[in-house]
């Protein structure tokens, strides 16, 4: 194959790629799933589902996502990166489950792409003329040379309206792998472009343009006209082909990679800027994060990133992107009365062109999708990763609310957002602590086997919202929460020793040092994000021994159960921990 | 010995299925194909059943009897005529619940599929895909989670067990639906079985299987069986319930790329709940299975004709 695979051709036209529509093509073989997203970004993907090899374009395109026809897997838009598999709800799907994404763009009403990025950008100067009228595409059964080979000595003929005095034109190539072609009379009132798309070793496609458009009242005369030059065409070159190569069959390179995709862990730091910062709500700031050099990896609702601040403070944000918004990040930055710099910091020093680096997205608080009716309870600036998942959930058939507590409507954040939930949002304004936790009994109601809650706010809100859900007889299981920040005096007092169950080795944890520490110090490398025991990034097993927890990511049979701690804030009543790691 | 397409003799060595026996009976002679070659079924009412190979006159092509080609060994079994490429063993597999006398046993269709019989096999071991691809039927969204189980070797065979799935058919007379208990075992590389808790008898299991006929690399023939201790349902509800399911199964089927199944580990994306196929994977690849999968990388990146058109 070779030449030609770091080139750009057109593989769909715009007017296929109808709404919420699965465009399927080829480009030297290679199956390529087409699909454009309700943002309008078009996307060009292998088409094969990473899991089974199911081709995606059987699949469903959401508007914001496509989803596997055989197991459900979801890949965003933009990123094509795996955000949710249903045989585990509760799991995020590792980073490195993306599919592969060919370079891409769309002008001229036409798709470009290229299995291999190109050593050219893109330089269509010729069709400065404005946008052109596309013509049918139409794909012929004959390998690319044959095509190439009749392009050069067939004759078209122009519309008679258009030119009576050149009636004929014949195509010249415009680059060195004769994959463009246009019309060598000057003159002419219509340039036509033709573009090549080797699709497969025995058809070729071929796409037109006509620059400028003719007039409204003249395109479908032109569209007419053409479609019976290049049947005509067509027609030719098919009937001189006797034998059908196959030559790309043999040694066609095949894409069936399984892993591919972004290679970042969650301790890498990314550049972002800030390239928008607005006022959410009484104070409350919106940024908006786009990267400077990579792409940002694929978020799942739910998920927060860590700013690393100029002023050495790391502080974390959750999400409020919607799903298939990926490509840029949107947080929401309440400022704390108290702050100790960060949130003051992003409030009054950070402006819009200022740089930053941010840890990729963390998720601890994932959504399930597997349960009919979807309680969300926000306070305050809680309303963040909750707002995620209102917008995932929108997209499903599955029942929610969204119910939004706030001191005043002013205090209410990212409207525009809100907005878009209709009657799945419902506010409370104003109420006192009784008020609310009246309110959220009300909301919950006893349990039914077929709801789930999930809330995130002030930690007293969060503390009396599981004990209310606990009374009305809510398992734990269907009780999600997150906590921005751990509240309780965390004890650093004790010593004890943690025995790593795999490696064989013993470690002292001394007084004042955190176990996550120790494992540092000692080669251990463990991934991090609070470091307060709220968002759950550090958790390990444990194999024997009592823990000490002080977390408030856990719940509390998964505390008595004592399997697990978060390494950041957790000790041991036991004189030793045994560790899985 | 001849020289076979497959040149694979682990396959060529086991027995196949490859026609329903009341099928050779009734229109026999039948020609189809095993492991790429073409064969001749034949043996009316009163006669012996005989296989033999078809010279080279494509499937299709006249039906001769016998043809003078030397005949292969035949084993009746399960309602199923099979046969053999090479040298098989003396028996086939046992199904102890096949010779249960209260138990009603019926081949119920035989469905042919443009992909490899691993890709079917592991479609009929897969429990995830029902909310999906058997909604309505086998799951329904969005009860998606795939529960642990177990998978283990057991003399030779693969069994997974434990295995739980929400399941709204069972809901027509319960309010919630119910949650089906399932066995899986696999005792023969091509014939998947499923043992599923009878609702007459909770101590009972009913048995539903196919057994899959390679016909080529990417071409395969399943023919479907029951055996259930039900004796209330009629012949042809059954028969159309399954023709349903796999009707539902042969598109998603045949757009599985590529057609063989890749054995290298890394070539797709297991998850926890695809722990049975990743033991079956592993034991085509311990058996020496190259007819139907790609074995490494290396095969991964090249692929034929046959599986483009």
């Amino acid at each position: 194959m070779g030449q030609g695979s770091h080139q750009w051709h057109p593989v769909a036209a715009i007017s296929d790629l109808r709404h919420r529509h699965v465009f399927q093509t080829e480009l030297f073989g290679h199956e390529l799933v087409v699909w454009r997203a309700d943002d309008s970004f078009v996307n060009v993907w292998e088409n094969r589902c990473l899991h089974r090899g199911a081709r995606l374009s059987v699949g469903i395109n959401d508007g914001a996502e496509l989803v596997c026809a055989y197991h459900g897997w979801h890949y965003a838009n933009r990123t094509a990166g795996c955000t949710y598999i249903p045989a585990h709800p509760s799991d995020g799907p590792s980073r490195t489950v993306c599919n592969r994404v060919y370079p891409s763009f769309v002008q001229h009403g036409l798709v470009w792409a290229a299995l291999e990025p190109p050593d050219d950008t893109p330089a269509f100067d010729w069709l400065d003329e404005g946008e052109p009228l596309v013509l049918r595409s139409l794909p012929i059964d004959a390998p690319l040379e044959e095509v190439q080979g009749h392009l050069a000595d067939h004759e078209f003929s122009v519309h008679p309206d258009q030119n009576d005095q050149n009636p004929h034109f014949r195509l010249v190539p415009t680059d060195r792998n004769s994959f463009c072609y246009q019309n060598s009379t000057s003159g002419d009132p219509f340039a036509a472009r033709f573009m090549l798309q080797p699709f497969s070793s025995t058809k070729t496609v071929i796409h037109g343009l006509l620059a400028p458009a003719p007039e409204e009242e003249d395109r479908l005369a032109s569209l007419l006209h053409y479609n019976a030059q290049l049947t005509r065409f067509r027609e030719k070159v098919e009937s001189s082909i006797s034998v059908r190569a196959d030559h790309w069959l043999d040694d066609i390179d095949r894409p069936t990679h399984g892993r591919r995709g972004i290679a970042l862990s969650t301790a890498d730091e990314i550049e972002v800027e800030v390239v928008k910062k607005w006022k959410a709500a009484t104070d409350i700031v919106g940024l908006e994060l786009r990267p400077t050099e990579t792409d940002l990896p694929t978020f799942q609702p739910g998920a927060h990133i860590d700013l690393h601040l100029a002023n050495g403070l790391v502080r974390q944000y959750s999400l409020i992107n919607g799903p298939g918004e990926q490509g840029r990040y949107q947080i929401g930055v309440k400022l704390e009365p108290d702050s100790r710099g960060g949130s003051r910091f992003l409030h009054e020093e950070v402006q819009e062109g200022d740089r930053i680096a941010i840890s990729g997205p963390h998720n601890n608080f994932g959504l399930r999708r597997d349960t009919p009716r979807t309680i969300l309870l926000a306070g305050g600036i809680g309303v963040t990763p909750l707002l995620a998942m209102a917008q995932a959930l929108d997209r499903t058939e599955l029942d929610f609310t969204l119910h939004y507590f706030a001191q005043s409507t002013e205090h209410l954040a990212f409207q525009d957002r809100l907005g878009e939930l209709g009657d799945r949002l419902q506010t409370h304004i104003g109420l006192g602590p009784e008020e609310t936790m009246r309110t959220v009994g009300e909301t919950l109601g006893s349990y039914d086997h077929l709801s789930q809650v999930y809330s995130c706010g002030p930690p007293q809100m969060i503390n009396a919202i599981r004990d209310t859900a606990s009374d009305l007889g809510w398992p734990p299981e269907a009780i999600h929460y997150e906590y921005f920040k751990n509240e309780k005096t965390i004890d650093q007092l004790s010593a004890f020793e943690i025995h790593l169950a795999r490696s064989g080795v013993s470690l002292a944890v001394d007084s004042g040092k955190t176990i996550l520490e120790v494992l540092r110090a000692n080669g251990v490398p463990l991934p991090s994000s609070c470091e307060q025991g709220a968002c759950g990034t550090c958790e390990v097993a444990v194999l024997d021994g009592v823990p000490h927890h002080q977390d408030v990511y856990l719940n509390d049979s998964e505390h008595e159960a004592g399997n697990r701690i978060l390494t950041c804030v957790s000790r041991a009543h036991s004189k030793q921990l045994i560790l899985d790691i | 010995m001849p020289e076979r397409r497959c040149n694979d003799p682990a396959l060529e060595n086991l027995w196949h299925p490859v026609a329903a026996i009341p099928d050779v009976r009734e229109r026999g002679p039948i020609t189809t194909q095993l492991l790429g070659e073409n064969l001749v079924i034949s043996g009316q009412e009163g006669e012996e059943i005989v296989v033999s190979e078809l010279p080279d006159v494509g499937i299709g092509g006249p039906a001769v009897e016998g043809g003078g080609a030397p005949s292969l060994p035949v084993l009746e079994s399960f309602g199923f005529v099979w046969t053999s490429l090479g040298s098989p063993p003396e028996t086939l597999f046992d199904i102890p619940e096949f010779h249960e006398p209260d138990r009603w046993y019926e081949n119920s269709g035989s469905f042919g599929v443009h992909t490899s019989a691993g890709r079917v096999v592991e479609n009929f071991l897969d429990l995830a895909h029902f909310p999906f691809v058997h909604e309505g039927y086998l799951g329904e969204q969005p009860y998606t989670e795939v529960k642990e189980y177990s998978v283990g070797i057991d003399n030779g065979e693969i069994w997974a067990t434990g295995c739980e799935f929400y399941q709204p058919i069972a809901a027509v007379s319960a309010t919630g639906g119910q949650v089906t208990k399932y066995s899986y075992r696999l005792a023969h590389p091509f014939c998947p079985l499923l043992y599923k808790t009878s609702p007459l008898d909770p101590e009972r299991f009913d048995v539903i299987g196919i057994f899959v006929q390679p016909m080529t690399e990417v071409q395969t023939c399943a023919h479907q069986f029951l055996c259930l201790l039900d004796e209330t349902n009629d012949d042809a509800t059954i028969k159309r319930f399954q023709a349903i399911i796999f009707s539902q199964d042969k598109p998603i089927l045949e757009n599985q790329v590529p057609k063989r199944l890749p054995l290298e580990p890394r070539a797709e994306t297991p998850i926890r709940a695809d722990k049975t196929s990743i033991q079956y994977r592993r034991w085509l690849t311990e058996l020496g299975v190259s007819y139907g999968v790609l074995r490494d990388e290396a095969q991964q990146v090249a692929t034929t004709k046959e599986e483009v058109h």
